[in-house]
């Protein structure tokens, strides 16, 4: 008893300590990745600034998105330079310095668009240093409770039984978690709460599976027959988190995949104590339920003692 | 031996549908639940109107009735053996249990599609009058059928096993059932869809879909085998 | 503030509050799931002390 709150604290606080570790990294030493860029007419500040850019444009009817942009256009033989006030099918106005001027469409050669560039940064990726680990550590977990659930049915030994029912709550505990960022993500990212998207798809069963374990346990009367059941469906959930975990890699899917060498330094780092922190922090969760467990089991003996 | 426990086998199919040909509880129950579902799906589609094509929502109905179909004829016959005290006395003779788990999804195998291969045409009847359909595909469906009321009956009577034997048992069953089915599931849709729709296309998501049921058969089917003698045994 | 300006900033700050919503929620449930089980685990273990010591005392008067 006394080892296993030993074992957990350490774990707790090994934990702790690596998932905070983790967030520091994430925020304030791995770089903010950009998805995409801003164009502007002028540079605004410098954050995020990527330098200038230049558009080159074959029509004139192409111009009318870069109202205020700095413009070259070559009509007619001649080259004019000045900010851009209009651009339509018919003609192209432009501000000099000098003056308006006022270009038939027809003339219109090409032009040159001129700006700055700024990195769209990518904040919703940094949910990655958290949610990852935490769905990673949900099938891990996972595949424990598988393991003990074909222990117990080799040695129906009732120990193997209960490591599979603590394990089946550690899961449920980090599969909510997963759950519970994943949607907030999905926002972020996607714009939506929730999308019918193979993995989200996937991992809403998965949920629902952990839930039917616990459905199907508290409605069993006998305790033999409770942890056949709980085993044997352990194991038939179970075959659900490969095809999670693979399908998107296998078929066309929003939710983003980390590549082989995808990730370096900080971002790495980072990830990688997030990741052993969660390991930590599952193991951790793990023990306190089954001191717990040990202490109900010894205060029933106590109560069977007492009452002879 | 393999010759006994074929004759084991035969002998408990036979019982079944025997009991089956006498009583006809099975097929008149989830006959008629499938045609009541018909009547929900007319009042669920009641809104929307003629603007949107049948074929496009078809597959999903059909299966929609299977799957709902399906647990109340698992949940019933697997009430009836334990009401009765069949089971019990079936692990009692000396029968491998792997016979018991065939025999048993065999029979439940036979009642669904028997009841799919009613409610089929009531569905095209009731639903698809008047919609352009390729029969070159639509004779691909029974080939859907088969393949996704194999891997129900499979797990189902697994399932049914153990739901019988708790005390919420139509919810446990649901609870176990429809999550465990959603890979087959959406194979069937797939390729009951991809028949319905037709063409060259259609035949090719159809063989898709198929493959994604076959290997969740494939799979399921062991997965339940081997853990049958488990379930049926505590 | 200048129409460039807010477009860029509004790019830049939609996703942090979903964010660090998800962050905090997160530790709020390791928190309070991990608060739970250690508060549990000392009720228990205190009824185990007071059952321990009354079947210490009849072990005693026996």
């Amino acid at each position: 008893m006394r080892s296993i709150t030993t074992r957990a604290t350490i774990a707790l606080v090994l934990g702790g300590v690596l998932t905070l570790a983790a967030f520091f990294g994430a925020f304030f030493w791995a770089g903010v990745p950009d998805f995409g860029f801003v164009r502007t007419a002028e540079q605004v500040d410098s954050a995020r600034y990527k330098g200038p850019f230049e558009q080159a444009i074959d029509e004139a009817r192409y111009l009318a998105n870069y109202a205020g942009y700095t413009v070259q256009v070559e009509a007619d033989g001649e080259s004019v330079r000045g900010e851009l006030v209009s651009a339509d099918e018919e003609s192209v106005e432009i501000a000099t310095e000098s003056g308006g001027v006022t270009i038939d469409a027809a003339d219109f050669e090409a032009a040159t668009v001129f700006g700055s560039e700024y990195g769209r940064p990518d904040w919703g990726q940094k949910i990655f240093y958290f949610h990852v680990p935490v769905a990673e550590i949900s099938f891990v977990v996972f595949a424990f409770a598988a393991f003990y659930a074909v222990r117990f049915l080799m040695t129906r030994n009732r120990e193997f039984d209960t490591k599979n029912r603590v394990s089946m709550e550690v899961t449920l505990v980090f599969v909510g978690l997963t759950m519970a960022t994943g949607i907030l993500w999905t926002k972020a990212a996607w714009g939506v709460w929730w999308d019918w998207e193979p993995r989200l798809t996937t991992y809403f069963i998965l949920t629902l599976l952990v839930i039917a374990y616990f459905v199907l346990r508290n409605s069993v009367e006998d305790e033999e027959r409770r942890a056949v059941y709980g085993a044997v469906f352990t194991i038939l959930a179970f075959i659900d988190v490969p095809i999670s975990f693979f399908i998107t890699r296998l078929i066309p899917s929003n939710h983003p995949v980390i590549e082989s060498g995808g990730l370096e330094g900080p971002m790495l780092v980072s990830f990688i104590l997030g990741q052993i922190g969660m390991i930590a922090l599952g193991y951790a969760i793990y023990q306190l339920r089954m001191g717990e467990v040990q202490l109900q089991e010894r205060i029933e003996q106590a109560k069977t003692l007492l009452e002879r | 031996m393999a010759g006994a426990s074929g004759r084991q086998l035969r002998a408990m199919l036979r019982k079944d549908i025997v009991m089956e040909l006498r009583t006809k509880e099975m097929i008149m129950s989830m006959g008629l639940y499938s045609l009541l579902t018909m009547v929900v799906y007319f009042v669920a589609l009641s809104q929307a109107g003629s603007s949107f094509d049948p074929r496009d929502i078809a597959a999903g109905l059909l299966w929609l009735a299977f799957i709902f179909t399906s647990m109340l004829g698992l949940n019933r016959s697997l009430v009836h053996e334990k009401d009765q005290g069949c089971l019990e006395a079936l692990l009692l003779s000396p029968v491998d249990r792997p016979v018991i788990f065939f025999a048993k999804a065999g029979g439940n195998l036979i009642f669904l599609l028997a009841v799919e291969a009613l409610t089929l045409p009531v569905f095209g009847f009731l639903f698809l009058q008047g919609t352009q359909l390729d029969w070159g595909s639509i004779a691909l469906i029974p080939l859907a059928l088969i393949a996704g009321s194999v891997g129900i009956a499979g797990v189902g009577t697994l399932l049914a096993t153990m739901s019988v034997n708790t005390s919420g048992k139509d919810f446990v069953l649901a609870m176990l059932f429809i999550p465990l089915m959603y890979p087959l599931l959406l194979g069937a849709v797939t390729a009951t869809g991809g028949a319905i729709v037709g063409g060259a296309q259609g035949v090719s998501v159809f063989w898709t879909g198929m493959g994604w049921v076959i290997g969740y058969d494939v799979i399921m089917l062991l997965a339940s085998y081997g853990l049958y003698e488990f379930i049926v045994g505590a | 503030m200048n129409p460039t300006l807010k477009e860029v900033y509004s790019l830049v700050l939609t996703q942090w509050p979903l964010v660090a919503g998800a962050y905090a929620l997160l530790w709020a449930g390791m928190v309070i799931y991990v608060g739970m089980a250690l508060k549990r685990l000392g009720t228990l273990g205190k009824q185990l002390e007071v059952l321990e010591a009354a079947v210490a005392r009849r072990q005693g008067a026996e």
